[in-house]
């Protein structure tokens, strides 16, 4: 085992976790909002994860192509960049309509409650955290390159740390503008 | 102006609009390639994802009730979806960069360092993450119970280290399939993994809930 891996992987995930305990500690404050809306926990697992797998996957992809000396990768308004932050964000909008739908229909049939909000929450909590997440995961990534980090290392979890507390904020928030 | 500058000039502009549809024309097709290779697999760990969640929500008022799991929860699935996305990218740069061949990739040192490296961060990390979430719910009003403590500890080792072989065998098993059939690997481990994880540890979680508490 190579301690420096070690200490940069045992690093970053102490921050997610921390990251984590803090949505965990949101949600613990919001106990009421979650009663609210029926469904919410089924949505909220898909969701982070959504989140998660967007932001993991562009960061690993640009990690890769900046490990491949793709140097073109760098830069946010070359081609490159542009085609994988407009992917993203399209991605989140879809992926998130689906899941709505899904978290609709899963309250629906298996307790049969009709929550049609879960819908307008997953896509509206989706924009609001992607149009903060996506840009924050391209340029750390290629900040994390160019100080000599491995970013497959560190953006996974750190990512998810950020992601998570904008991702229970914005879903709070969507619950209330309901 | 003399006609053959306004000549040169239109032949500027068409030469100019030649070069920005060449442009154009890989952008169109990285971008539909990068939404084509993951929707699918995205919508599909989305709904794995959300199988876990009502499992959840079937015991979404006991998690309400015990509010060390409820501040656990997203520190666990986190955590876990991190070792996925970890796994899974540090797996897929080995791939490309050749560190080892796909018939014999359980024999490459690297892959020894990272299963290691990964396994003992996992569960040094379920240690902090108990006491931490114990910690905050203890500041909140929920009373200590060591016997609780505990159990909270040996749930999150338990079901973090199970998920970490798990993750293994997912990313070995998705990448090796991913890479072979000319697909990237990047594009479809990282949401592959983090469900199976998300799944793994809502349905492990749930499950001790209805079982324990």
């Amino acid at each position: 085992m190579h301690w420096e891996e070690f200490k940069e992987m045992f690093t970053a995930e102490l921050v997610s976790i921390t990251g984590g305990i803090a949505a965990g500690t949101l949600l613990a404050f919001s106990t009421n909002k979650l009663e609210l809306i029926p469904g919410l926990f089924i949505l909220m697992p898909g969701f982070l994860a959504l989140r998660g797998s967007i932001a993991a996957s562009l960061a690993a992809r640009i990690s890769s192509a900046l490990h491949r000396h793709h140097h073109s990768a760098e830069h946010e308004n070359s081609s490159f960049g542009k085609q994988n932050v407009h992917a993203s964000f399209l991605l989140a909008i879809v992926g998130s309509l689906v899941l709505g739908l899904v978290a609709y229909l899963g309250t629906r049939l298996a307790f049969h409650i009709n929550a049609p909000a879960l819908i307008f929450v997953a896509v509206m909590a989706a924009f609001i955290s992607n149009i903060i997440l996506v840009p924050i995961t391209f340029l750390s990534t290629i900040w994390l390159y160019k100080h000599g980090y491995d970013p497959d290392n560190i953006m996974g979890p750190y990512i998810t740390t950020i992601g998570d507390i904008i991702s229970i904020v914005s879903l709070l928030i969507a619950v209330s503008i309901l | 102006m003399s006609h053959q500058h306004l000549a040169f000039r239109r032949e500027l502009k068409k030469l100019d609009k030649e070069v920005e549809d060449i442009e154009r024309i890989p952008k169109e097709k990285t971008t539909q390639k990068i939404f084509r290779e993951s929707v699918k697999i995205l919508i599909l760990t989305s709904i794995i994802s959300s199988i876990g969640g009502i499992g959840i929500e079937s015991v979404k008022f006991k998690i309400i009730s015990v509010l060390p799991f409820l501040i656990l929860l997203p520190a666990l699935n986190d955590m876990v979806g991190d070792f996925g996305s970890i796994i899974a990218s540090r797996f897929t740069t080995m791939l490309y960069l050749k560190h080892f061949k796909r018939t014999n990739w359980w024999k490459s040192p690297k892959m020894h360092d990272l299963f290691i490296t990964v396994l003992s961060v996992a569960a040094l990390s379920a240690v902090y993450v108990t006491g931490l979430a114990y910690a905050i719910a203890f500041i909140k009003g929920f009373p200590f119970n060591i016997l609780l403590f505990l159990e909270l500890l040996c749930i999150s080792l338990l079901a973090s280290v199970f998920l970490v072989l798990i993750l293994f065998a997912v990313s070995v098993i998705g990448g090796l399939y991913a890479h072979k059939h000319g697909h990237d690997p990047d594009n479809y481990l990282i949401p592959l993994a983090t469900a199976v994880a998300d799944l793994g540890s809502m349905l492990v979680l749930a499950g001790i809930l209805r079982l324990f508490f």
